[in-house]
């Protein structure tokens, strides 16, 4: 079996990643300077494509090879954005649902094929779509270039469809392509008698056309670089358009990708900057976090009806919006560190998510900025509804989510799966039909700590989710759990706390969280895990990072400017499987 | 200006030799004498269908109390919605999931759906059992890799992500949680309505997509190729449904949801008559033959949605029920449980009562195909693999004896599917890898 370097947690619980209780589940950050080599289990593990774990305790004893830059399929949000880009405001049907992989749906678009049924889906949604926006001239000279104004208006439908395809496929069309949708725009013109339709079904090919539904970006090797495989200008349009904004190019990264001003640093800088200015910037920024924070299983979170009857659909929305708005607001509406968002006393709300975080309501009723006291318990992105309610249970907070929430987030802890056959029953009673005795949370998961087999994951997640138990499972405060204290005390690596107001600020300044915010954006830009031989380039961003002050806008800006997301390694390159950074 | 054609005008004057035949419905005028084959003498060929259902089965609740065939045995509390159709049940119990239990809520299922061991990133490492069979007798339909639906579209603790059906490793064929949707495809394909020009223009437009992939293949490595292929694949099925459209013979009307079940509840959500409403269509499609091969999934492995229909509440029947985490305490949570399971048995009741109801050839569409109902983990409280949920239902055309249960002493459940891989004619000599791998079939269920 073909090894490559695809990095990967397929390790078996009670491989390597629990066997030492000195490692247990705590293996830190991925390759992070000297000493990170010694870490068995981190990102580096070689693995085969039987999911067979790879002898992930000595580094180096296989040379591994390198994946080519791989096709990845739009996940739904980049489909949707690019198809409204290019198409204005329209419904869209249901198209297969991206798949999630290494915690991110970019990951899964770079390795999941689409099934069949979910062509005839894109289809379906296309059909919609451009009828829509086809449905009168007025509508369609919003779209393309030229409304054709009869059917034998060949130059017309011509010169929409190199401009339209242009956009679509982020690179010109050939004379082939454009002369095989300019034949479906005059087939169906001359059997219908009207250009328009002719020239809605050559769009409704062109969307269909995998140039469009998937990100074409494989590059050539390139001699005067001793033949890496260079993106061109057309290819570096994309990945830039696709990472910042999550949509297609716009006309000006076209052009200058046209002149070829894309294959050079400077080129890429110039337009960056540009690009990160750009409204669109602030929906890529949402699709990031959106991913990281899981913001999609919001939908499917229920509570239990009767304890919890403030949990609303607006409740939800008023959730998300407020989480975006965090991240908006130390991104783009004050620019500063973005480790602010850990232990912040800013929230923001509308009346219903002011009533859960105890917050007065205000007139008019409308999402706005507040500042908690001083003194607060409520701190940061773990004090935030949506982290809160979204990492619980339904009736139940869930320490160990969010605590898993936390280490495996913000500070890139690995927390295996739990091994199978595990008593996961916390209740009070153990259906004996004595007399119910309550327990805290804290005492109901210590049998987990003491339980060797438990103990190296939930010695890591509990202490951190405990901290928050003064938060039921909507994220609101209580001060008591049905009456009984909360110690809401812990350690994060060895630094005492004695609430989640210190976490928070634990976490603001922890060592790891910016690193693990580096590899994050990594791994959703790149739709991959990090290779070992990237540790040198990941490292010299997070220098930059905090060389600019920890702002994100400067990160984006970092990640997509270094040369390495100009280039990529030849399919087949063989690397050294151990970090190739020394002691 | 459109223009209207007679439908075999069409099809004569327009795509003449182009168009492909698609199978008939099986209707008594077809066969042979007896009921028994084609006219042709070709051999009836049975429907297959998985059915799956999250969180498992209390086997103390499931597994009838005695063995055997016929008089010998009785449903179980849990199996009792099923009791009408004892005659065609095969309960096979004492069956476990052989392969190591390493990924809570992935490694049974990926056991019992494909006979080997998950991939935690990955999902599986080969082709799920209705993946094996459709190749050898799903190619000439309009669903070659066959029609997939499902009831609740919510997330189970990072399971298999919803899916039961996979061709392979990253290859999976996601539930359409719509019968909205899939009346709309059915109904195309009915053979009830005159073919419309524009099938024809969408034939154009699939061409053009089909060149531009052939023309990006040549630039791709090998794992992208396979992408690019499963994608042409569907386009291909586009391709020959729209064939089926023009040229299909008429089957009669699909049952309209939004007629029949106007408030089934949201896509997604799990219902009794969201069952009822896809119950109505899967029959129809293996009925007229537009699929031989279907997979239902109810909820999915380890799924976190609740059951409300069942008197359960709103709260996520895994956490609830399956870990009896209810704060009503553990017997509720048991008993809850118990209630959960007969009322997904009930909702399965919807399809095979549809299925037997409904003629096909000499005998009924439950007497000519197979359902393989499981799940994804034993007893759910101790996340168990041994004494696994696993039923047969239907006969295959005479393949399968019925009203038998079968106890087995602790066999891996690879043997099941196995058992249905070799009645529905496949070659292959085993089934599962590593652990899971058998090629021993249980010749006491077969006819």
């Amino acid at each position: 079996m073909r090894r490559r370097a695809r990095p990967s947690f397929d390790l078996p619980f009670g491989a390597a990643l629990c066997l030492s209780p000195l490692l247990g589940c705590y293996t830190g950050v991925s390759g992070r300077g000297p000493g990170a080599a010694d870490d068995a289990g981190s990102t580096g593990a070689a693995v085969d494509d039987g999911g067979t774990p790879g002898d992930s305790g000595e580094p180096g004893d296989d040379a591994i090879e390198v994946d080519a830059p791989t096709l990845r399929r739009l996940t739904r949000a980049e489909f949707t954005h690019a198809v409204t880009d290019l198409l204005g405001p329209v419904t869209l049907t249901t198209i297969e649902a991206d798949a999630m992989q290494e915690g991110f749906f970019s990951v899964g678009a770079a390795r999941v094929a689409l099934s069949p049924a979910g062509v005839g889906a894109y289809e379906l949604a296309l059909d919609g779509a451009t009828a829509e926006a086809f449905a009168d001239p007025t509508l369609a000279a919003m779209r393309v270039a030229c409304v054709p104004t009869g059917a034998a208006d060949t130059a017309c439908m011509r010169t929409s469809i190199a401009a339209f395809g242009r956009r679509a496929w982020r690179r010109p069309l050939t004379a082939a392509e454009q002369d095989r949708y300019l034949a479906v725009a005059t087939d169906v013109a001359t059997e219908t008698g009207d250009g328009l339709v002719g020239l809605r079904h050559a769009v409704w090919g062109l969307l269909q056309s995998p140039n469009f539904l998937y990100r074409v970006e494989l590059g050539a090797p390139s001699p005067e670089d001793d033949g890496r495989v260079k993106f061109s200008s057309f290819e570096m349009a994309s990945r830039l358009a696709f990472t910042l904004w999550s949509t297609v190019p716009d006309e000006a990264l076209l052009d200058a990708a046209e002149a070829d001003g894309l294959a050079t640093a400077e080129g890429v800088a110039a337009q960056v900057d540009r690009m990160i200015a750009d409204p669109r910037a602030r929906q890529g920024v949402a699709n990031f976090v959106g991913e990281l924070y899981r913001l999609w299983q919001l939908d499917e979170k229920t509570k239990d009806a009767v304890a919890f009857p403030e949990w609303t659909p607006t409740l939800k929305a008023a959730m998300r919006d407020e989480l975006i708005a965090r991240v908006q607001d130390v991104v783009f509406d004050a620019p500063g560190d973005f480790f602010a968002l850990y232990d912040s006393h800013q929230v923001f709300v509308n009346n219903e998510l002011a009533r859960l975080y105890g917050l007065a309501e205000v007139e008019p009723d409308a999402m706005r900025a507040v500042t908690l006291p001083e003194g607060s318990p409520r701190r940061g992105l773990i004090g935030s509804a949506l982290v809160l309610g979204l990492n619980s249970l339904p009736a139940r907070t869930s320490a160990t989510e969010r605590g898993q929430f936390i280490a495996e987030t913000l500070l890139c802890k690995t927390v295996p799966p739990p091994p199978p056959d595990v008593d996961v029953n916390l209740d009070d009673n153990d259906g004996g039909g004595g007399p119910v005795e309550h327990r805290t949370l804290r005492e109901k998961l210590e049998p987990h700590r003491e339980n060797p087999a438990c103990a190296g994951c939930h010695n890591v997640t509990d202490p951190l989710g405990l901290a928050l138990e003064h938060f039921d499972t909507m994220g609101r405060y209580r001060e008591t759990d049905l009456g009984l204290t909360i110690d809401a005390s812990g350690e994060l690596d060895g630094v005492p706390f004695v609430d989640a107001a210190e976490l928070a600020q634990l976490l603001r300044e922890h060592p790891d969280a910016p690193r693990c915010l580096v590899d994050k954006l990594y791994t959703y830009t790149a739709g991959r895990l990090p290779f070992d031989n990237e540790d040198e380039l990941l490292v010299a961003i997070e220098a930059e990072l905090g060389a600019e002050d920890n702002r994100f806008d400067r990160l984006l800006h970092a990640m997509v400017t270094h040369d390495e997301f100009r280039f990529a390694n030849p399919a087949g390159s063989v690397l050294a499987a151990e970090p190739s950074e020394g002691p | 200006m459109t223009f209207k054609l007679h439908r075999r005008t069409m099809l004569r004057g327009l795509i003449g030799g182009t168009a492909i035949a698609l199978p008939l419905p099986r209707l008594l005028g077809m066969l042979d004498g007896n009921g028994t084959a084609l006219a042709d003498g070709s051999p009836l060929r049975p429907r297959y269908l998985t059915w799956f259902f999250g969180n498992g089965a209390d086997p103390a609740h499931w597994v009838p109390a005695a063995t055997g065939i016929g008089d010998a045995w009785a449903p179980s509390a849990a199996l009792m919605p099923l009791a009408e159709f004892k005659p065609w049940l095969t309960v096979c119990s004492g069956f476990n999931v052989v392969v190591p239990a390493i990924y809570a809520h992935k490694s049974a299922p990926a056991a019992v759906l494909t006979g080997a061991q998950a991939m935690q990133g990955g999902d599986v490492q080969l082709p799920s059992i209705d993946q094996l069979l459709a190749p050898i007798m799903n190619a000439d339909t309009a669903f070659p890799s066959g029609l997939h639906v499902g009831i609740s579209n919510v997330t189970g603790a990072g399971a298999l992500d919803f899916n039961i059906s996979f061709s392979g490793p990253n290859a999976p064929n996601p539930p359409n949680y719509s019968p909205a949707a899939l009346f709309a495809s059915l109904f195309a394909l009915s053979g009830s309505l005159e073919p419309d020009p524009s099938l024809f223009r969408r034939k154009k437009l699939l061409d053009a997509v089909s060149a531009d992939a052939a023309e990006l293949r040549v630039k791709l490595g090998a794992e992208d190729k396979e992408r690019l292929d499963r994608h042409l694949d569907g386009v291909d099925q586009l391709q020959t449904q729209i064939d089926a459209t023009i040229t299909g013979a008429d089957c009669g009307m699909p049952i309209d949801p939004d007629v029949a079940y106007p408030d089934r509840g949201a896509d997604g959500e799990i219902t009794r008559a969201r069952c009822q409403a896809f119950a109505d269509l899967l029959v129809f499609a293996l009925s007229c033959e537009l699929t031989r091969v279907a997979t239902q999934v109810f909820s999915c492995a380890a799924c976190h949605a609740g059951y409300p229909e069942a008197g359960l509440g709103n709260v996520t029947f895994h956490e609830d029920f399956g870990h009896r985490l209810s704060p009503m305490g553990v017997d509720y949570g048991t008993n809850g449980f118990h209630t959960g399971v007969e009322y997904t048995m009930s909702c399965l009741a919807e399809l095979l009562q549809r299925m037997r109801d409904t003629p096909d050839g000499a005998g009924n569409l439950l007497d000519n195909s197979l359902v393989y109902v499981t799940s994804c983990v034993g007893l759910p409280w101790d996340h168990r693999m041994d004494d696994f949920p696993m039923l047969l239902v239907g006969k295959a055309g005479g393949l399968f004896r019925g009203d038998i249960h079968h106890r087995a002493a602790g066999d891996s459940t690879s043997r099941v599917p196995f058992t249905v891989m070799k009645a529905f004619g496949s070659p292959a000599a085993t089934f599962g890898d590593a652990e899971g791998m058998t090629g021993d079939a249980i010749p006491e269920i077969l006819a």
